[in-house]
């Protein structure tokens, strides 16, 4: 990637919102969560089971909703505001949404098996569907409509994107480890910090990396003690067996948070605070198991409760 | 058998019997029969004839709805 490309990007990143400035960086050692607000429950019926979270500047909260088909939007408050989309395959239309990320007044998200990102505005006007090379696993909005995708390949390996608003690939770098001969190895969800760098977990291998923008390695680590990614061979087909690591969030102090999948001490639950280098610095157990991690621009952390009938709000408290 | 039937009653023997059957299914079953739902979804999706007709990319349709069953899906994850 050039220098042009690595300047977009922070461009991008920078229009993101208000970033906390670096000398109040708490020294942590020890994160507690503090529960500030919960939507949905087995007693409304206003998520049946949330798959993807974003949230905008003004703080209202945007949910996909897989077993209703739908994108619904919720005021700081937790008060349902809105809600779009139906099973089908037509604009604005779900089978099985799954991603979901905001910049500015514009929401993004995904649908499993398409071939594209689906633009909404903030009042869930469906706008187009931008092209996307191949099916996204992960996805992140860096601002003035840049997008950077996680994709899928076969038989080339999974590969990090950057495009722009149109879809065009502004960048892009391969994810895969060349040692690891399976299916899905390569499958991981992935933050960006305000340099543009890449913190990217592997959702079947004990792995988390650190990458410029440009895919260089900077570090990788392990944490889970697994020396050789679980695999099962099935119809000759060497089938991932235990998920590592579910999501990666970045707060408003730049740290990292990696969410463990069912290798971690407390499955779905536990959550890896790492420095930039890739440190742990504290450890700690979401209440309920958790598909993944949201962290708004207040730094408030968004988490999954009753398998997904509801989303819970922490204020992230730091010791 | 017999004298289970006239020690602890019909009933019991062939519960006992149901017990013995069902544990030795479970022991002998191919992996298949013990995949998580993931698992099954996967064998499911990948034996669709059109998937099988679309190669490898019927297994990039197929590979992914696994990755998001297992992230999103398995309780046990």
């Amino acid at each position: 990637m050039n220098k042009r490309i690595s300047a977009l990007i922070l461009a991008a990143l920078a229009a993101l919102g208000p970033v906390i400035a670096a000398d109040s960086v708490p020294a942590i050692r020890k994160v507690t969560l503090e529960e500030v607000l919960s939507i949905g429950g087995t007693q409304d019926a206003s998520l049946f089971q949330w798959t993807g979270v974003a949230t905008d500047a003004a703080g209202n909260i945007y949910v996909l909703d897989a077993l209703d088909f739908s994108l619904k939007k919720f005021g700081p408050d937790g008060r349902f505001l809105k809600k779009t989309g139906r099973k089908g395959q037509g604009p604005g239309e779900f089978m099985a949404p799954r991603l979901l990320a905001c910049s500015g007044s514009r929401i993004y998200a995904t649908d499993q098996n398409v071939f594209g990102i689906f633009e909404f505005d903030a009042d869930l006007g469906f706008i187009r569907r931008i092209p996307c090379p191949a099916l996204v696993l992960s996805l992140r909005a860096l601002g003035d409509g840049t997008l950077a995708a996680a994709v899928l390949g076969m038989p080339d390996p999974a590969r990090l994107l950057v495009m722009d608003g149109q879809g065009k690939v502004l960048s892009e770098f391969p994810l895969a480890d060349p040692r690891d001969k399976g299916l899905l190895l390569d499958s991981a969800g992935f933050a960006l910090d305000r340099q543009g760098q890449f913190y990217i977990a592997y959702l079947f291998r004990d792995r988390v990396e650190k990458r410029t923008a440009s895919g260089a390695l900077l570090w990788g680590r392990s944490y889970l003690g697994q020396k050789v990614p679980a695999t099962t061979d099935v119809q000759t087909i060497a089938l991932p067996r235990d998920t590592c690591f579910k999501d990666v969030a970045l707060d408003a102090f730049g740290h990292v948070f990696v969410l463990g999948g069912k290798l971690a001490r407390n499955p779905s639950r536990d959550v890896y605070v790492l420095g930039a280098d890739g440190a742990i610095l504290a450890t700690f157990a979401l209440p309920e198991p958790s598909h993944c991690l949201h962290i708004d621009a207040r730094n408030y952390l968004y988490a999954r409760a009753n398998e997904g009938l509801t989303l819970k709000k922490y204020r992230i408290l730091y010791d | 058998m017999r004298a289970i039937k006239r020690r602890f009653g019909k009933l019991t023997a062939t519960a006992l019997l149901a017990l013995i059957l069902g544990l030795g299914l479970g022991i002998g079953a191919p992996p298949q029969l013990r995949a998580s739902v993931c698992e099954e979804a996967l064998f499911r999706c990948l034996d669709d004839f059109f998937n099988q007709v679309l190669g490898p990319f019927g297994t990039v349709y197929c590979g992914i709805g696994f990755a998001f069953c297992k992230k999103y899906i398995d309780p046990e994850g």
